[in-house]
């Protein structure tokens, strides 16, 4: 105890000292992630790090998308819609790799061809896979392709689409086999080490009127910590700037240790306790209806939002992020009553309790709050925490019954970045209902908006009154940084470091 | 001699086969290959297609040949995660694992060995219950409990050392300190027990009861004895070690085998992790090798067993 | 120890209490075999009245009650939370931390004993075996041991428990089938040393069958080896499951092991150190004392050994 004591007293004192200053000196920024990245580009990734962060660092889109979501000219200094399916890019001449060569048409065309081609195999087929070819009209006029209307395109061009010097992927596939590894972004890459750190260093060539700014850090270092404690602890030892997804409950009292700024935002993505009704070895409890309704009724998620999540996140009753086009709120009204639940369950003939298996990949103590509400009213669950490749793997297998899910669209505001991952039959569908997936597909390849929305409507509520999904609340991400980083947070879970600076001294 | 030492490397090479085989059959067990490398977008006869360009398609026995022939030829196979080589990948990570066991072991023995022998020379004085103190309390700390600790005191608090990760020498302290912790015990109480057993033997007893051997010839006499059991623990402890880094090197965020090991595992990169059990393997039984052979040396009388 | 009959002398009568009063307090001299015997006796006993010991359920959550700080937080910090309710605190799961303790000396202590169960008779056999009859059998058995030590525990065991998911069982068995290196190494050499005594050479000269002379002469007295090589591999075992559990691949929550617990607790090692300083006095407090068991079991059996 007192050994405690003295260990809470040294740990106040140590924490007066600013962390840091060093770096601010040397205008570096450090910052730290769980993600363990084995390649650089930002397509051969799930992880928002490299698709994102990484990525609009060194490499540039056509278009920007503000926090607002407004379009700025990038890459293209405008563009049009010629028709339902074909887009026209007017692309700028004076933009330079970080080899000095110019950036040239070919380039582009070269990276949304090489993209769109499915042999190609890029991790997230559907930010891709409704893009038929790109050519190029003259030496900057570039036509986009479409594989059928896709009213969401600017969406993904604007954010996730970075334009790859021409060949970069060379015949092996591997990012900067051409021997180019550069970008035409703010930032050219120094140094990298799979799945150990990335270092960026700032790139003077920058054309100066980039919605991005000027680079703003002499060099941005990023390294791959898998542990959150160990994140904390640099952050709290001045080993690193800036951190995030920090847990609510280390957030508050992180608040109060001077030096150290920490700030929640409510973010696109969405939690959603996704229920697999295809046929199982042995049966499959969760094809009943009721079976279903009851494990809704069971979880109180308001308390569990409360209480454990925290401040940022909101309990939803629709299987969308509510700013996404296509997206209805309250599409569900069933709320917490265990004691309905436990009645449905003795209807579904499960009154003497059951056992399923879940499946789960963001948060240990989540899975176990869901499980522990459930288990209330009798049905035990055989949880397994993954990372999100292998907890997916038991959903394509169709080896659980539920999974505590969750998506981030990519910061898209649009619900085909969510639910057509989920819905359209693929092996990810739990569901398998034909008129869910023909709705959404047909949504995403009509230019109408009003016919759109009709359509993920039907699709939005079957979703919900068929409990395919129970969507659970909103996550917030929580940041922390050194108070001295100029740092803005927005709800896209994008943070912009090419944004932010060191306050001057 | 040469009999002996050639004797002792067919079995060292016999170990190394049948750790092969059993990696193999467990790694096989685990993940279906052709599906890691189809990736996660693939259709089942994308998936279908790749089991017969590799040949997973063909029996286990034959893959297995294969394998091991590969292996022989220094081919380890592609790691489905990185895309590249494994013995890139196992050769870039390997140094920070080399250097992270050879200073804890140094610093073990640094530690272990004086201690045993005073305790060893006094037995039951204050100092001998203080080394015997230390080893109880050290085998009963879990030592990623031990690494917590030392980075909330020593990175958090007094700032001294970095929390994580394996770019400079001060990042290798915690973590040697926390994997050398562990081992100190076992080494100082037989390097202690050894030195009693000689210092208690009719031999030394009488002549030292005679005023025949100078205390320095004792304590090289009963070190001498108390060294060959140390140099094939050594070994052991050596390679548990290696093993063991898996901990360490995840809570410091160490880019060295162990914490790829524990990625490999997580993500299921079968070939990176049958690669590494082998080379932890063959590292061990290099060790042991040595060590018999360093024992023999010493000790003539062993080099008939 | 004789009875002092009614013709026994004074001298006769003192002298065999004096025999029997230096065992017993060479027993209960021994600080570390009582320390270690009384100390896991007593975590025995917890273990095994664990529901008399709480009124709470280790598996009952309350998210309303989260994270409360033990008690003494009341008597130092002055924080109102904590309160007599939960004397240790609450988990983030608003889960009573002693009640969680307590049961979670169950799991250490049936991990520590299924797996020493499993791994002795498994090293036993081969040992005993490989000792007694020696030549190729003794050659195939230490070629296995050898095999086994080359491969490295903890990677296997992570290796096998992501392949059959973290459970209980599995834990158990791979353990036990990893950890019984050290009872084959010692029951061999114990059992070469007892072949060559003379009790065993006048059965076998009588014609007892082998099985016969194992089971009769030889497992009676290589127990005392046996006990001590158990404390060793218990105490192994126990930091081996906290470990796999501690990195995600042991034991699976909600049951509370300690390793888990630690696991769980790690991002609090900053603002709240006691979440993961519990478990880990817990964990270290069982191993302390089964070591202590074995040093106190060996010193007292194999004298020479003893300072």
């Amino acid at each position: 105890m007192k050994f405690k004591f003295l260990l809470t007293a040294a740990v106040a004192v140590a924490l007066q000292a600013a962390p840091g200053a060093a770096q601010q000196s040397e205008n570096t920024l450090r910052w730290t992630s769980e993600a363990s990245l084995t390649t650089i580009d930002p397509y051969f990734n799930y992880h928002r790090e490299a698709m994102l962060l990484n990525g609009q660092l060194v490499w540039d889109t056509l278009a920007y998308k503000t926090a607002d979501g407004e379009y700025l000219p990038l890459l293209a200094t405008e563009w049009e819609w010629i028709d339902d399916q074909t887009l026209e890019f007017k692309l700028r001449d004076d933009v330079k790799w970080h080899d000095g060569e110019p950036f040239t048409i070919e380039d582009a065309v070269y990276t949304f061809n090489y993209i769109s081609t499915p042999e190609n195999g890029v991790n997230v087929q559907s930010n891709v896979n409704w893009i038929e070819s790109a050519e190029a009209v003259d030496e900057t006029t570039l036509r986009l392709n479409l594989k059928k209307p896709f009213p969401a395109a600017m969406e993904y061009i604007s954010t996730l689409h970075a334009i790859l010097p021409d060949g970069f992927f060379g015949d092996t596939g591997q990012a900067g086999a051409n021997g180019r590894l550069v970008g035409t972004g703010p930032y050219k890459v120094a140094d990298f080490v799979q799945g150990d750190r990335i270092r960026v260093e700032a790139f003077d060539g920058y054309f100066a009127d980039s919605p991005k700014g000027m680079p703003t850090f002499d060099a941005i270092v990023y390294r791959t910590i898998p542990d959150t404690s160990t994140q904390i602890a640099e952050l709290l030892s001045g080993g690193v700037d800036w951190i995030w997804r920090v847990p609510p409950d280390q957030a508050e009292p992180m608040s109060g240790v001077p030096d150290i700024t920490v700030s929640a935002d409510e973010t696109m993505r969405i939690s959603f306790l996704s229920m697999n009704l295809r046929d199982m070895e042995g049966g499959n409890p969760m094809q009943d209806a009721k079976v279903r309704e009851a494990v809704a009724l069971a979880i109180d998620r308001q308390t569990i939002v409360d209480q454990v999540i925290g401040e940022g996140s909101t309990v939803i009753n629709s299987p969308c992020f509510r700013t996404q086009f296509g997206c209805i709120e309250n599409a569900t009204d069933i709320g917490y009553d265990p004691e309905k639940a436990k009645e449905l369950l003795a209807e579904a003939g499960y009154g003497d309790g059951m056992t399923v298996r879940m499946t789960s990949y963001r948060s240990r103590e989540w899975t176990e709050a869901v499980s522990g509400y459930l288990a209330n009213v009798g049905i035990n669950v055989e949880a397994s925490v993954l990372d999100y490749a292998n907890a997916r793997e038991r959903v394509v297998n169709n080896e659980v019954n539920m999974m505590l899910g969750d998506w981030g669209s990519y910061g898209v505001n649009d619900v085909s970045a969510l639910l057509n991952n989920f819905f359209t039959l693929s092996e990810d569908d739990m569901a398998q209902d034909e008129a869910v997936s023909e709705a959404l597909l047909a949504a995403a390849q009509t230019a109408d908006p009003d016919a759109r929305m009709e359509q993920y409507e039907f699709a939005v509520n079957e979703i919900a009154d068929k409990l395919y999904w129970y969507p659970m609340w909103t996550h917030p991400t929580t940041y922390a940084y050194n108070s001295n980083l100029e740092f803005e947070s927005h709800p896209d879970e994008n943070p912009r470091f090419f944004m932010s600076k060191w306050a001057d001294e | 001699m040469l009999r002996f030492i050639f004797r002792r490397a067919a079995v060292g090479v016999l170990v190394l086969v049948a750790v092969a085989i059993l990696t193999f059959a467990l790694t096989n067990a685990a993940v279906d290959p052709a599906r890691a490398i189809a990736g996660d977008s693939a259709t089942a006869d994308d998936i279908r297609a790749i089991r017969e360009l590799y040949g997973f398609d063909r029996p286990l026995h034959i893959q297995f040949l294969a394998w091991a022939q590969d292996i022989i030829q220094g081919d380890l196979g592609q790691s489905y995660r990185q895309r590249r080589p494994v013995s890139d990948v196992v050769l870039e990570r390997l140094p920070v694992t080399m250097i992270l066991g050879a200073t804890a072991f140094l610093l073990a023995v640094v530690v272990a060995i004086p201690l045993g022998i005073l305790a060893g020379l006094k037995p039951n004085s204050w100092i001998d219950r203080c080394a015997l103190t230390i080893a109880v309390l050290g085998q009963a700390v879990p030592n990623f409990w031990l690494a917590l600790m030392g980075i909330v005191i020593f990175s958090v608090q007094l700032r001294l050392l970095p929390a994580s990760g394996s770019g400079t020498w001060q990042s290798f302290v915690l973590p040697s300190v926390a994997l050398a912790y562990y081992a100190m015990p076992t080494l100082m109480r037989l390097t202690r027990a050894g030195m009693i057993d000689t210092l208690q033997s009719d031999y030394v007893r009488t002549a030292r009861a005679k005023g025949l051997l100078p205390p320095q010839v004792v304590l090289k006499h009963a070190l001498r004895n108390a060294i060959l059991p140390l140099v094939s623990v050594s070994a052991v402890q050596l390679g548990m070690m290696l093993g063991g880094s898996v901990v360490i090197e995840t809570i410091f965020a160490m880019q060295g085998i162990g914490y790829l090991a524990w990625e490999s595992i997580t993500m299921s990169d079968p070939p990176v992790v049958q690669a590494i059990v082998l080379t932890i393997a063959s590292f061990y039984v290099v060790l042991t090798f040595s060590a018999d052979v360093i024992n023999a040396w010493l000790d003539p009388r062993l080099r008939g067993s | 120890m004789t009875t002092a009959g009614h013709n026994a002398t004074a001298s006769e009568r003192e002298e065999s209490i004096a025999r029997r009063r230096s065992a017993i307090s060479r027993y209960l001299g021994h600080r570390s075999l009582v320390i270690g015997g009384v100390g896991l006796a007593l975590l025995i006993l917890i273990a095994v009245f664990a529901p008399l010991l709480t009124w709470h359920d280790p598996y009952m959550q309350d998210l309303t009650s989260r994270r409360i700080p033990p008690i003494w937080h009341g008597w130092f910090y002055d924080n109102p939370k904590a309160g007599w309710l939960h004397p240790l605190g609450t988990d983030p799961l608003g889960r009573d931390y002693f009640t969680r303790l307590v049961y979670g000396a169950r799991i250490s202590l049936f991990v520590g004993f299924s797996v020493v169960a499993l791994s002795c008779v498994i090293g036993t056999t081969l040992g005993v075996l490989a000792g007694y009859f020696g030549g190729r059998i003794d050659a195939v058995i230490s070629f296995i041991v050898t095999t086994r030590l080359s491969m490295p525990v903890v990677l296997v065991a992570l290796a096998v428990v992501s392949i059959f998911d973290g459970s209980l069982q599995v834990v158990i068995l791979v353990l036990g089938l990893l950890l019984w290196d050290r009872f084959a190494v010692v029951m061999r050499s114990v059992t070469l040393q007892i072949k060559s005594q003379e009790f065993v050479t006048a059965a076998r000269a009588v014609g007892c069958s082998n099985l016969r002379i194992i089971l009769t002469e030889i497992m009676p007295n290589v127990a005392n080896s046996l006990i001590i090589v158990a404390t060793i591999e218990m105490a192994v075992a126990i930091i081996y499951e906290a470990s796999l559990s501690f990195l995600g691949l042991g034991i699976q929550p909600p049951l509370p092991s300690w390793g888990l617990m630690l696991a769980e607790a790690r991002p609090e090692i900053f603002f709240a150190a006691w979440m993961i300083t519990l478990p880990g006095i817990a964990l270290f407090l069982l191993v302390l004392f089964v070591n202590l068991l074995g040093d106190g079991v060996r010193d007292i059996t194999a004298p020479e050994g003893r300072a």
